[in-house]
């Protein structure tokens, strides 16, 4: 049976949710359940960084 | 051909009609909870051990080689309590005597003195005034006689005591115009006179009693005048009772709530925990002080939201627990010394009133549970038994149904992630904005897609931040979870689109919104698992 590139689409969808599910469980069964925590600066200032690298990668290629 | 396409249809049709039964019936048998407890890793399940009131401000609890013993004011009326005395071992109750029957009950003590012999002291009142009685008895229980330390017309409230050796050194609250802290002994069946600690205009009240390893006697109360609550300390010298000390603020709300002042000797040092308001804050929360052997008080530390703290008994260095306003309903936390605080109450059932002690390496921490009978029960839990967490549990799922509550877990968070999704629509619009920007210089618009993936969730993650643009956001659940989340989302959304040849703003848009769905469905998991 021919799978429509629509059914397709759907396919990677579930695949990409159930994938970031089993992942994020699986995280669970290795680290342990996490519990509430307010936001680190640091977890902040990483993500700034990460923006900051990508934007400079492009300029030094 | 149209003949093996009407085949296929109807395959299509059975299997989706066998899928629709399934859904239905299934179900049925098989209800998951909407919910899981995540147990604390490394403690036992919680036992219920027996019923009791919430008449008297505190329940005793104290351990030693002849088991764990109980002292509440059992009831359901409060001029009608019974003192009852408990000793379990493995698990078991081994003895349950009613010491004193039908009374109101102010305060009551349980301590243990040389030989592991029994101490009880209880204030009662009475038509007649109130009154201090004590009573010893060994393991297994034979009736003494019973010894009226006190009696006074006046009001007598807040009885504190300590047990050091064979001494029995009390302390409480007293009316003589004002309300003022007295302090007496026994020891042999002998009542020493009674001290007046306090002399103030103030009222005097929750006095607590702690004797040390050098036998000096520590004490403190909470004194209420028109400027507030203050908590005061003094210890007992051979010159007699030392100058009062202010040690901190206290709480009006603590002492209307049965709140007392936790006090603990660790070798020279005393330390202090009780419940105030912060400034500007209306909940109250945790306060922790020291005392150094020449007297000199620390200045009080904030430690979490809560009250009732209790030190464990039995430890060599100040380890606390205290109830704490949670998600659904009141839990308790335990603070091992130098770690963070460990919730151990599991499920929606609010819990209160903690006590705990150690057994070596060992703690034990007990409370009280509202009892679905009427009443309350006491219940314990302890990390000497810890209970075995199935990795479905470790996951955070039920493990009588596991698969049917993922399914619904997928399900849910699928649809709460579309919430959340629309709720963050300004911020996607603006990263749209900025990325299309972006597109406009050629270095950036050259790049592959993966960096066009990386640079889109970058943008949406510091973007988020921003607190002008309107966004919900999941709860955070550490840093792993959130890099977990980011990962995910920008490999889910890089899986979906990296064959997609056509770039401009249609592949911008569906680009950020993949992202964000696959980032919310990730973030929420955790969040829609506690819910």
């Amino acid at each position: 049976m021919r799978i429509k590139p629509g059914w397709k689409a759907l396919a990677g969808a579930v695949l990409a949710l159930g994938g970031s599910m089993a992942l994020v469980l699986a995280s669970f069964a290795l680290a342990g359940f996490p519990f509430k925590t307010e936001i680190p600066a640091l977890v902040i200032w990483g993500e700034c960084a990460f923006l900051l690298l990508l934007l400079a990668l492009p300029l030094f290629r | 051909m149209a003949a093996q396409k009407g085949v296929v249809i109807l395959v299509k049709k059975r299997i989706f009609h066998l899928v629709f039964l399934l859904t239905l019936l299934l179900p049925s048998p098989i209800l998951a909870r909407d919910y899981i407890d995540i147990w604390p890793e490394g403690w036992s399940e919680v036992t219920p051990l027996f019923t009791t009131s919430i008449f008297t401000d505190r329940f005793f609890v104290t351990h030693d080689a002849q088991g764990t013993s109980f002292l509440s004011a059992d009831g359901t009326y409060f001029k009608e309590t019974n003192l009852t005395y408990r000793r379990v071992y493995a698990g078991a109750i081994l003895e349950e005597v009613v010491l004193r029957s039908q009374v109101e009950l102010d305060s009551i003590f349980l301590g243990l003195g040389e030989g592991g012999r029994r101490h009880v002291l209880w204030l009662e009142h009475g038509p007649q005034g109130s009154s201090i009685q004590h009573t010893s008895f060994g393991v297994p229980y034979a009736p003494e006689g019973v010894l009226t330390v006190l009696s006074a017309p006046s009001t007598i409230q807040d009885l504190a005591a300590d047990q050091a050796g064979e001494t029995t050194h009390l302390a409480w609250s007293q009316r003589d115009r004002f309300f003022q802290i007295r302090y007496t002994r026994i020891q042999d069946g002998e009542i020493a006179a009674v001290e007046t600690v306090t002399d103030t205009e103030e009222l005097s009240v929750r006095p607590s009693l702690v004797v040390d390893s050098r036998g000096t006697v520590h004490l403190a109360w909470m004194e209420t005048g028109p400027a507030g609550v203050e908590i005061r300390y003094s210890r007992r010298t051979e010159e007699g009772w030392t100058t009062p000390r202010r040690v901190g603020e206290g709480s009006v709300q603590d002492i209307q709530q049965g709140g007392l002042i936790a006090l603990a000797a660790f070798g020279e040092e005393v330390h202090l925990a009780w419940a105030a308001l912060p400034r500007g804050s209306s909940r109250l929360h945790i306060y922790h002080a020291s005392i150094s052997a020449e007297g000199e008080v620390s200045p009080p530390q904030v430690l979490a939201p809560g009250s009732k703290p209790r030190f464990v008994q039995g430890t060599d260095r100040p380890e606390l627990v205290w109830q704490s306003p949670g998600a659904y309903g009141v839990e308790i936390h335990y603070l091992p010394p130098g770690e963070e605080p460990i919730n151990l109450t599991v499920g929606r059932r609010g819990a209160f009133r903690p006590e705990a002690f150690a057994d070596g390496q060992y703690r034990y921490v007990f409370w009280l549970h509202a009892s679905p009978e009427g009443g309350y029960e006491v219940v314990g839990i302890n990390n000497q038994f810890p209970k075995a967490l199935s990795l479905w549990r470790q996951m955070g799922i039920d493990e009588e149904a596991p698969w049917y509550h993922v399914g619904f877990l997928f399900l849910s968070t699928l649809m709460l992630s579309m919430v959340y999704t629309a709720a963050n629509l300004g911020v996607i619009l603006l990263a749209a904005g900025l990325y299309s920007l972006l597109q406009k210089v050629e270095r950036y618009r050259r790049q592959p897609i993966w960096y066009q993936v990386a640079l889109s969730a970058a943008l949406l993650v510091v973007l988020r931040r921003l607190p002008f643009i309107p966004a919900t956001h999941p709860q955070f659940f550490g840093p792993l979870h959130h890099l977990l989340c980011v990962a995910t989302a920008t490999l889910g959304t890089w899986l979906l689109l990296h064959r997609v040849r056509q770039r401009g703003f249609l592949f911008t848009m569906a680009a950020l919104v993949i992202w964000m769905v696959l980032f919310q469905f990730a973030a929420l998991i955790p969040q829609n698992i506690l819910l």
